[in-house]
């Protein structure tokens, strides 16, 4: 697979990857899509590129590991579910800004959520096959 | 009296670090709290006697009635003395003890856990609180027994403790369990005010029993004993802690805190008076044939505590006074006496009782308090042993159930402690100085304390029994069952036929004492000392148990996948169909729901019926890999065409990843298996019936018209309540979004599981 046009297109084409897995996150509470979804997809491109470049480049390129992704992921999700405890409502209230942001859209718990999930799918899709690819 | 709880946990965090601050010292910083809880506890006396009980409740559980609720009355109370007042000593004691230990900072951590535990334990108002209370002592002591834990019959004692007093324990929840539904509560203060709480229940001899055996295997009683010896394996001081004046007491405690419940019922008092007395009088005969200290010791705590049971069995007014004086003055020389014997086997490096003997001149002070808290044992005449000697042959001779069976008995009993007595208080202190391991000399000063302080107390509390004891003791009594008259303690009564024979126990215990060799030796040639019955039956129930721990996980979890796969999906299908025969479900197929075929569904349903072929029919792996991913991309755009982009899209990505991830391990796998030799029946039938039960499944739900709630709910609600118009985005993290939570967490665990795995199987080769 290491060809010189694979080699170079997937470096093109990681941005593209990565901001349409964005996009399927932000756009998941109104239209098909969501966290699990927009991992997913990320994963893969970033599975692609390690499958071209490597994984230890890879991982030297982003500076992260996948089990510290998870742990992001993990994070991020579980301070999503507390917020709403510190400003006095239940678990896992659905707080939301009232404004709307343009692709984004509107910004709140939930989505907050969605990216711990997001993130979290990443970084259990790496760990899996970059240790198998490595073995 | 939370505070205390909260306490008693911040000693035990703040152990660790006071230890790196100041090793040297940290156990006698920290006995500042239990002396503290000692001085609150005071405190309350006068209010106690005034006015029956305090207690205090904090909202926890309130759904199903359990609240964090306190009780402080005379019988809490006094065990709150006993154990902050003894504890305040042994913190000390064990600084000393473990002076060179550089874990000296965990013991104590276990220490205070244990302690608060304890607390927790007498002092609950609400059963549920108690039972959990009561497992931390289980915990705590398991970790305390084991504490040498490079030492494998350390290790092997305090998984013995642990588990027959977590069993007990799990007796004990199902009995508090079903008094709680009986009482229609769990709340102590409710259920010890009503009077025949359990009159209109069915089941009031069973809740009794699971009782009795959550408190007889905490107590030691036959034939749950066997631990206690065994639990011997501990350091010294909590040999002293636990296994004389608290946590074995625990037992005592729930029989009779819960003793006005139960006493007027059938079988409370003929089974613990059986128990009570058996274990008695086998726990002192036990302690006669050994020669080590300890376990002397521990044998007869045993009979010790079967004596209490047995007054609590016996269920009178002066029975269960008795229970209480004698509690307090076991307590007293009990605890000396092992602090004793860890002084003597710190300094000499010997325990054997048959080969030590003239220490006295070595160690003035360890002896002075082993004479006096052996003279208490013997119950001479003016120690507190003495008036509990009296009180308990009075209710023994007086015992409405075969009482002359069972003041034979105790008076027996009696015989064989004093001789014991006379083990720890005469012999191995006097007479000709012998050989040791170590050159003998006295304990440090914080290993004396303790000792003398409670051996002294068994001289001074035996003199001034009435100024010191009795308020104490007859409230806590009074709290167990509703005396009728007010406890009298004194030295003095007369000549009376019970003055006569606690002087016949001292002539006999003499004797005994005389004739201990002959009775040694009798017991080592026919070896009466090893290993008893219930045991044995523990020794071989744990082989057995692990054995079928391994067949069954051999079954199960063979390691060969394509089984695992079989085993799931055909339990699946039984259960599946179990409830349809049960329900009548077949009758209720119809196909009349189904809708006419389409032919983009003949296109994909061919599609995925060449795919399946390929995947049966082929000898490569790859191939077969690929086929399944048409299978899979098939249904995917079955999901698009029917309205579910979300789950399509995810089946797409799923069903690429699945394939990449094959792809990785393919030259990693054995050997392609090709279904169509010998395995066929094997995989085929599940497969086929898995697959047939899923289709009948879902035109069940076809014919079935499930009314639910949920999905109108969902889809009225997804826009205005949660601010998202994807309704199934919306249920993922919002609606059912601690479900999601959970779920991410498990792909965590699995996931790091797998990197385990390989990395293990990488480092391993």
């Amino acid at each position: 697979m290491r060809t010189v046009i694979f080699h170079t297109a997937i470096k093109l084409l990681m941005p593209l990857f990565i901001g349409f897995s964005l996009f399927l996150l932000f756009r998941g509470h109104n239209s098909p899509g969501g966290g699990f979804i927009g991992g997913l997809l990320a994963s893969i491109a970033f599975f692609m590129r390690a499958m071209v470049l490597g994984v230890n480049n890879t991982i030297a390129k982003y500076k992260l590991r996948p089990i510290g992704i998870m742990a992001i992921g993990l994070s991020v999700a579980l301070i999503s579910v507390i917020i709403p405890v510190l400003a006095g409502y239940p678990l896992m209230t659905g707080l939301w800004f009232d404004f709307t942001l343009p692709i984004i859209g509107k910004i709140g718990t939930p989505l907050m959520f969605d990216t711990g999930v997001y993130i979290l799918v990443i970084g259990v899709v790496l760990n899996i096959t970059f240790i198998l690819s490595n073995s | 009296m939370l505070v205390v709880i909260l306490l008693g946990f911040l000693l035990a965090i703040l152990s660790i670090p006071v230890h790196s601050l100041n090793s040297e010292r940290v156990g006698n910083w920290l006995s500042i709290i239990p002396l503290g809880i000692f001085v609150w506890a005071l405190t309350y006396l006068d209010r106690i006697i005034l006015t029956g009980y305090v207690s205090e409740t904090h909202q926890w559980v309130n759904s199903i009635g359990i609240s964090l609720s306190f009780r402080l009355d005379g019988l809490s109370l006094f065990f709150v003395l006993l154990i902050s007042g003894v504890g305040f000593f042994i913190y000390n004691y064990a600084n000393a003890y473990l002076h060179h230990d550089s874990n000296k900072g965990k013991f104590f951590l276990y220490l205070s856990l244990f302690m608060t535990a304890m607390l927790g334990v007498v002092m609950s108002g609400n059963l549920i609180i108690l039972f959990i209370f009561w497992e931390l002592t289980s915990l705590s002591s398991y970790l305390l027994i084991g504490y040498y834990h490079n030492d494998e019959e350390s290790r092997k004692s305090a998984l013995m403790a642990m588990l027959v007093t977590v069993a007990g324990g799990l007796f004990m929840l199902a009995g508090i369990i079903l008094l709680g539904i009986a009482a229609g509560t769990f709340d102590l203060n409710i259920i010890l005010s009503t009077p025949n709480i359990l009159a209109n229940s069915g089941n009031s001899s069973l809740i009794a029993i699971l009782i009795i055996i959550g408190a007889i295997t905490k107590s030691a009683q036959f034939p749950f004993h066997f631990w206690l010896p065994n639990a011997m394996a501990a350091p010294a001081p909590v040999s002293a802690y636990l296994h004389s004046t608290t946590m074995v007491k625990a037992g005592i405690f729930l029989l009779a805190r819960l003793s006005q419940v139960f006493t007027d019922g059938p079988i409370w008092q003929p089974l613990l008076v059986s128990i009570g007395g058996f274990t008695m009088v086998y726990g002192a005969l036990m302690a006669l044939t050994n020669t080590d200290m300890k376990k002397v010791l521990a044998y007869t705590t045993i009979s010790a505590l079967g004596i209490m049971v047995l007054l609590l069995g016996i269920g009178t007014t002066v029975s269960v006074q008795a229970a209480m004086v004698f509690l307090l003055a076991h307590a007293l020389y009990k605890g000396t006496l092992f602090m004793v014997t860890g002084n003597v086997d710190h300094e000499t490096g010997s325990r054997d009782l048959s080969l030590l003997s003239g220490l006295g001149k070595k160690m003035p002070y360890t002896f002075y308090a082993s004479a006096l808290a052996s003279l208490s044992m013997a119950g001479v005449i003016p120690f507190f042993g003495f008036i509990a000697k009296e009180i308990l042959y009075g209710a023994a001779f007086k015992s409405p159930l075969a009482s002359g069976l069972i003041g034979v008995a105790t008076f027996a009993t009696g015989v064989m402690f004093t001789a014991l007595a006379f083990e720890f208080g005469y012999k191995i202190f006097l007479g000709k100085q012998s050989e040791t391991p170590k050159h003998p000399h006295e304990a440090p000063f914080s290993m004396l304390i303790g000792p003398v302080f409670l051996a002294t107390l068994g001289l001074i509390g035996g003199v001034f029994s009435e100024q010191l004891a009795q308020p104490l003791l007859h409230h806590s009594s009074s709290q167990i069952l509703n005396v009728d008259k007010v406890l009298q303690l004194g030295l003095w009564h007369g000549f009376t036929l019970i003055f006569g024979l606690s002087l016949l126990t001292l002539l006999f215990g003499f004797l005994l004492f005389r004739m201990r060799s002959v009775v040694v030796n009798f017991s080592d040639k026919y070896s009466l000392n090893s290993i008893s019955g219930p045991e044995k039956a523990y020794q071989n129930s744990i082989p057995a148990l692990l054995k079928a721990a391994k067949r069954q996980t051999e079954f199960f979890q063979s390691g060969i996948l394509r089984n695992y796969i079989v085993i799931i999906s055909m339990t699946l299908v039984a259960l599946i169909w179990i409830m349809a025969f049960n329900g009548g479900g077949l009758s209720m197929l119809s196909f009349d729901g189904l809708t006419k075929l389409k032919w983009f569904e003949i296109v994909f349903v061919v599609l995925m019926l060449v795919g399946l072929a390929n995947t049966l029919l082929t000898t490569s792996r790859l191939t077969a890999i690929v086929s399944l991913g048409m299978i899979g991309y098939g249904t995917a755009a079955i999901f698009l065409y029917y309205g579910g982009p979300d789950v399509a899209m995810t089946q797409f990505l799923i069903e690429t990843l699945t394939i990449v991830l094959f792809v990785l391990v393919l030259n990693k796998l054995p050997k392609f298996v090709d279904v169509r030799k010998g395995l066929l029946i094997k995989i085929a039938f599940p497969a086929v019936a898995f697959g047939a039960t899923m289709a009948i499944i879902l035109m069940w739900v076809q014919s079935l018209q499930v009314v639910s709630p949920l999905k109108d709910y969902f889809a009225q609600n997804s826009y205005l309540l949660a601010k998202g118009k994807n309704v199934v985005n919306v249920i993922l993290v919002d609606f059912r979004g601690l479900d999601t939570l959970g779920e991410i967490s498990v792909l965590a665990i699995a996931s790091i599981g797998i990197f385990t795995l390989i990395k293990v199987t990488q480092s391993k080769q």
